[in-house]
């Protein structure tokens, strides 16, 4: 053992000597002062990591209230309006869940969406599925900690619906592309008007935009007028949604 | 850069150390490959980051990977560095330090943390001779 090497250890071991024989005073207050200098690069990235979790969960819980008071804004606005009836907005459920898209229908893309939460988390069947004001669809089965949600984008899927602007109530379908349909000919429906849900349909609240009006064009029958509705929202961009429960 | 290397990996293998003690297999590692001088200070070193992250002597850790590294610094030059050997060689180190560092001093005994540090000490020594030295064993 080279002479530096052995002046090395010597010092070192009595450091180490030091430490342990020290009282439990100076044991502590030195553990500190340590501690802030040889442990802080580990304790500051520690926070960095707790900080996103944090913001992160106040991002859900921000989300999630912003949906609710969209929803609650828009049906007030509405029943200011007088487009309908003002009796639906107490009853209104506010509740509101939010999960994370985990899957999609590779048959039927935007038709079916799989979700990360369950009856588990006090989901029940035919709930509605909203993204911030704008309904997505309803709940078609549930397990422990999934659900599947079937969307407006499904052929077959139909819900009763009302034009914002005159107030004429038919029910929207998707077929080849969404429909609202038994409009007569002489109603007073308009390209470019809202469609909301009407709170007709079962578990679907009132006032939640599905679409605006793309085309309107008289029908064969003499009867009805075909209307096209473009809807209010991508379902393929969504990676999250919020459930009313 | 090898000596950056080896204080980045102590603060990564730092909070893991419960689970698998890493940073014994780190200073046996460094002991066998790199300076004596050097392979002091830094057992040292290791020794103090323990006792201040899981406190409960402070000291023990810090004369225990001291005394070790002195020790294996003294005999790494006796022995061929083939992997039974080497393993043996931890095998010896790895118990000593828990005796010292855990049962005398009446710390709990996590058996998993003992399989798990033995089964991927070879391996793991290994992978650290490929990044610092391009080479699994190091003769």
């Amino acid at each position: 053992m080279s002479r530096v090497q052995l002046l090395i250890f010597s010092s070192l071991l009595i450091i180490s000597f030091v430490f342990i024989f020290l009282n439990q005073n100076a044991d502590l207050y030195l553990s500190n002062r340590l501690s802030e200098v040889l442990i802080f690069p580990l304790k500051l990235v520690f926070n960095y990591f707790q900080y996103l979790d944090v913001s992160q969960k106040k991002i859900v819980h921000l989300e999630s209230q912003i949906s609710k008071l969209q929803i609650e804004n828009h049906t007030l606005k509405k029943s200011l309006n007088l487009l309908m009836a003002p009796d639906t907005i107490t009853n209104l459920p506010l509740r509101v869940l939010k999960a994370n898209v985990i899957g999609r229908d590779p048959l039927n893309f935007n038709g079916f969406l799989y979700i990360d939460k369950g009856y588990k988390d006090g989901l029940t069947i035919n709930g509605p599925v909203v993204f911030q004001n704008k309904i997505i669809g309803r709940i078609k089965s549930l397990s422990e900690n999934t659900g599947i949600v079937e969307t407006i984008e499904n052929p077959g899927f139909a819900l009763s619906a009302v034009d914002g602007r005159s107030g004429i109530y038919g029910i929207v379908k998707k077929k080849d592309q969404l429909y609202f349909e038994y409009i007569k000919i002489n109603d007073d429906v308009n390209s470019s008007d809202s469609i909301y849900t009407s709170g007709l349909s079962e578990n679907l609240p009132k006032g939640l935009i599905i679409g605006t009006v793309s085309t309107v064009k008289e029908k064969d029958d003499l009867f009805f007028k075909e209307v096209i509705i473009e809807p209010a929202l991508s379902i393929n961009k969504l990676n999250y949604v919020y459930v009313i429960y | 850069m090898r000596i950056l290397f080896y204080f980045i990996l102590t603060y990564l293998f730092l909070p893991v150390n419960s689970a698998i003690d890493l940073l014994t297999i780190l200073v046996y590692f460094v002991v066998l490959s790199e300076d004596e001088k050097f392979s002091i200070v830094f057992a040292f070193f290791v020794g103090l980051l323990i006792d201040l992250y899981y406190p409960v002597s402070l000291g023990v850790n810090m004369l225990v990977f001291l005394v070790l590294a002195q020790g294996l610094v003294f005999i790494k030059k006796y022995f061929v560095r083939e992997p039974l050997t080497l393993f043996m060689v931890f095998v010896i180190f790895y118990f000593i330090k828990f005796l010292f560092a855990h049962i005398i001093p009446g710390r709990l005994v996590v058996w998993n943390t003992i399989v798990c540090t033995i089964i991927f000490a070879l391996p793991v020594v290994f992978i650290l001779q490929k990044i610092c030295f391009r080479v699994w064993i190091k003769t």
